[in-house]
């Protein structure tokens, strides 16, 4: 099934591959429109928390301003498309916002946060629901194509690399 | 001579300094954050059966054919025979001594020399981690040990000496500056502090304004300061503008050659880190955490030790406890309303 929101999740992740950035991209939709719109921006900004999830809290704290609304407020009605499975840094962000909803791609072997590494559900009172596997294939694809080619400002991995 | 006179004022002035620093350091100590498995002096037990030998001419012999016809891989750390006889083999639950001995002599095991009368023994399961845990093993069964120095030291409590800890306690003082303007801000009355230990250098002060926005915890803050004195950051002009406790790396010129992320930085702050500030540590290669005071949200000790989950690709080392109690003190004193949960 192709859902229209991932498909604009996985353009914004084509967007940081060819920025040489590590392809997940995430979109916020509120009342069925598009809020905030966000891709990997690591190696741009120099700080390895920019996820393209943090990147669309930012954009939404700023909507929120521009149109007068309370962030917690709108987040807790926030769906999110993700291409992979948010990390154990944002999927913690997310449940501690209470977003009503966390749609993602492929998991994600070295960090994730809901089922592949830790399930961060388990440490918040009152976590929001995940579902991944939506488009995997195309979200994983992705990540081979970056993982093939090589991140200039990576230490030397200690860690095989993504494997399906 | 007017000079002079406040020279000699300024230098007994730092001598009492010196001395409250010292007399400061005996109010905290330092705990390792460290993994359950090192922690504890429990041992892990595995039955095994255990015959004794009837003729200690056979003992070489066997352990050769014990050893060819019936290696035990999971039990490597332990000696095959010991004071209290030969270990034959591993013994689950269903197995009668007589089929374990059988199994044996079907396999061409010539028992010459063993009291062929096998007894359940329990036996420690994995090679011991520390010295403690191989004092305990070595009560049940003789083993190998491959004794880690530095984990010794840290357990021990020897690896800082009190020029470490006055360091320690100097820029966790640092830290408390930057909690109190963000407990007198609307934040969450906690601060965090960057520095590269290699050339004791601070390189940001965050504080915690999660008042203004949800995601700028201390750590957060702090961390993205790093990353403006490497020529980028997200949040960074704006944090500075409010809160100037120096940050030499911030106001250097644009510094494009910096190590990755935090590579070999230290991070200290007040209060224990949530599970989110822990990961962001983890994504930038911080090579140390110090925390003040636990927190009931906290990730590397309270709820989890997220620095001791083997499958991340990287971990630091932490330690708790670094002027404890005054940082509890600002969280106590920080007004409730802007403290969100986690």
């Amino acid at each position: 099934m192709v859902n229209k929101w991932m498909d604009e999740a996985l353009d914004l992740a084509t967007e940081a591959l060819k920025a040489g950035e590590v392809p997940v991209g995430c979109v916020f939709i509120y009342n069925g429109d598009v809020i905030a719109k966000g891709r990997n921006t690591v190696n741009e900004t120099r700080n390895a928390t920019r996820h393209a999830e943090l990147n669309c809290m930012d954009q939404t704290a700023e909507w929120c301003m521009e149109n007068v609304h309370d962030f917690a407020t709108v987040m807790s009605a926030v769906q999110v498309w993700v291409t992979v499975e948010p990390c154990i840094m944002c999927a913690s962000a997310l449940h501690s916002l209470h977003v009503a909803g966390v749609m993602y791609g492929c998991k994600n072997d070295r960090f994730g946060g809901h089922i592949s590494v830790l399930n961060t559900a388990l440490l918040f009172p009152d976590p929001s629901p995940m579902v991944g596997g939506l488009e995997s294939d195309r979200a994983m694809q992705l990540l081979k194509d970056f993982y093939k080619g090589t991140n200039a400002n990576a230490p030397h991995p200690k860690v095989k690399k993504i494997t399906t | 001579m007017h000079s002079k006179r406040r020279k000699v004022e300024s230098s007994s002035h730092s001598d009492t300094n010196r001395h409250d620093e010292q007399e400061a350091l005996g109010k905290w100590q330092v705990t390792p954050v460290l993994d359950d498995d090192v922690m504890s002096d429990k041992v892990m037990l595995l039955d095994v059966y255990v015959d004794k030998v009837t003729d200690p001419k056979h003992t070489s012999r066997l352990i050769r054919d014990l050893n060819a016809l019936c290696p035990i891989p999971s039990l490597q750390h332990l000696k095959r025979v010991s004071k209290l006889g030969m270990i034959l083999n591993l013994a689950p639950e269903e197995e009668t001594p007589e089929i374990c001995l059988q199994k044996l002599k079907d396999w061409g095991l010539d028992t010459a020399g063993l009291g062929c009368e096998p007894r359940r023994l329990q036996v420690p399961a994995v090679p011991p981690r520390t010295r403690r845990q191989y004092e305990e093993a070595m009560k049940l069964w003789p083993c190998n040990f491959h004794e880690n120095r530095y984990l010794e030291k840290v357990l021990s409590g020897k690896l800082f000496d009190d020029t470490d800890r006055l360091e320690q306690q100097k820029y966790m003082t640092k830290c408390l500056e930057a909690a109190r303007y963000s407990s007198e801000s609307g934040g969450a009355g906690v601060g965090a502090l960057v520095v590269d230990p290699a050339k004791k250098q601070i390189i940001a002060i965050g504080y915690d304004d999660r008042g203004r926005y949800h995601l700028k915890h201390a750590v957060m803050v702090a961390i993205d300061l790093v990353s403006h004195s490497h020529g980028g950051g997200a949040w960074t002009e704006e944090a500075r503008s409010r809160y100037s406790h120096g940050s030499p790396g911030s106001s250097d010129p644009v510094l494009k050659t910096g190590p990755y992320i935090c590579t070999g930085y230290d991070v200290y702050v007040t209060r224990e880190p949530c599970v989110m500030c822990a990961m962001a540590m983890v994504h930038s290669r911080v090579r140390r955490v110090f925390y003040g005071c636990p927190s009931p949200h906290g990730a590397l000790g309270t709820t989890i030790k997220l620095n001791t989950l083997k499958c991340l690709n990287h971990h630091y080392e932490v330690f708790a406890g670094i002027l404890e109690s005054e940082c509890k003190n600002i969280l106590t004193t920080c007004p409730k309303n802007s403290v969100v949960n986690f």
